[in-house]
């Protein structure tokens, strides 16, 4: 989970400032998006592909066919989804220091996010069923300038914004929660 | 107090329900109340869904053309057998993984339902609270209290990441009230 590895070069601390810990995204998350494209895919496509099939095809063999050729449609989009998504997911790292957390993201364009401990409001913490069985989730530090929406259970509700805000399927999510808590309470005594 | 699930530094008081051992209680915090969702603010809003849906179905059955009525046989016991009690069974199911706990320093919203979700929202950073009651939650003394934060607004805050379907909500509002005051800045 804590990774130590040198600064990609659009992240930079201030003096002084300690990291505290580095996470990562998991790769097993970016499969929970390949399989609801997919299955969003067979949804909207498939009863169309098979009346197809069943339209055009003819012969018993050339159904055989063109099932074959469909499955194989599905794999090789699976196998590009994964590879693509081998790279989207390693572009993903979330720096927590002892001032503030630093959400980057590069995979194509560049998105870096500051947050001071000081100006969290809320902390959201999101595990879909497979991010139960694999101990990943994600985690939404929502402050008066990044609201509620990021944070919504939903995909499809936030699909509109695109920026990056949340450290999202990070191991143990619940524990990064709470070492997030433990950061906000100790710069609020400290602030007060 | 039937026992801290959570992996707990802080201490707890004379609680009824137990913290799920996801939320860990920092050192030096006290838990103050353990709340769930009660049953009946489910049931209530499920059993309007039945009604609209077997009104529907009344009014297919009644409407359908002659050559589709063999359709309605299979989807009337699917939907008069088999919804209630799936969706009554699933809505317990569903109520008891909700829990509310408020610390001496923050609410947490906890809801346990195939997937998890969780938010922590401390008192001083709480600018709003507003509850909200149905007429059945009124005769049954239920509500909804939200905790609307700079980060958290409305509707957002007001209907998915709020204390739902707990029993006298104004008083635990003003239990959430005294600790967001106690957390305020002493006035010069």
């Amino acid at each position: 989970m804590v990774v130590s590895e040198p600064l990609p070069p659009h992240v930079s601390l201030l003096p002084n400032e300690k990291i505290i810990m580095t996470l990562r995204r998991r790769y097993p998350s970016i499969f929970s998006s390949i399989l609801s494209l997919v299955s969003a895919g067979l949804l909207l496509g498939g009863s169309s592909t098979i009346r197809y099939i069943g339209q055009y095809a003819g012969s018993f063999e050339n159904v055989v066919g063109l099932l074959y050729l469909v499955i194989i449609a599905v794999a090789v989009f699976f196998a590009i989804a994964a590879l693509i998504g081998y790279f989207y997911v390693h572009g993903h790292l979330y720096i927590l220091t002892d001032r503030r957390i630093i959400v980057s993201t590069k995979f194509i364009t560049i998105s870096v996010r500051d947050v001071a401990y000081s100006e969290i409001t809320d902390i959201i913490v999101n595990q879909g069923p497979l991010g139960r069985i694999l101990n990943y989730g994600s985690v939404v530090p929502l402050s008066p300038g990044v609201r509620g929406v990021y944070a919504l259970p939903y995909p499809s509700m936030r699909r509109f914004s695109y920026a990056k805000v949340g450290l999202k399927d990070v191991s143990q999510p619940t524990r990064i929660m709470d070492e997030l808590f433990g950061l906000t309470r100790l710069h609020r005594s400290v602030g007060t | 107090m039937t026992g801290l699930g959570g992996q707990s530094s802080g201490s707890v008081k004379d609680v009824a329900l137990s913290v799920p051992r996801e939320v860990s209680i920092a050192a030096g915090e006290q838990v103050l109340m353990v709340l769930g969702r009660s049953y009946i603010s489910f049931v209530s809003l499920a059993t309007i869904g039945l009604v609209v849906l077997w009104v529907v179905m009344a009014g297919l059955n009644f409407y359908l053309p002659s050559e589709a009525v063999w359709v309605m046989p299979p989807l009337n016991v699917f939907c008069f057998l088999v919804v209630p009690p799936l969706l009554y069974g699933l809505g317990y199911v569903y109520v008891k993984g909700h829990r509310y706990i408020i610390t001496n320093e923050r609410i947490v919203m906890f809801r346990k339902f195939v997937g998890i979700l969780l938010r922590t929202v401390t008192h001083d950073k709480i600018t709003d609270l507003i509850v909200n009651q149905g007429p059945i939650g009124r005769l049954c003394n239920y509500g909804r209290v939200s905790p609307i934060t700079a980060g958290m607004i409305m509707p957002m805050g007001a209907v998915i990441f709020s204390i739902s379907g707990v029993r006298s909500p104004y008083e635990v509002r003003d239990s959430i009230a005294k600790l967001v005051r106690a957390m305020e800045p002493k006035e010069k």
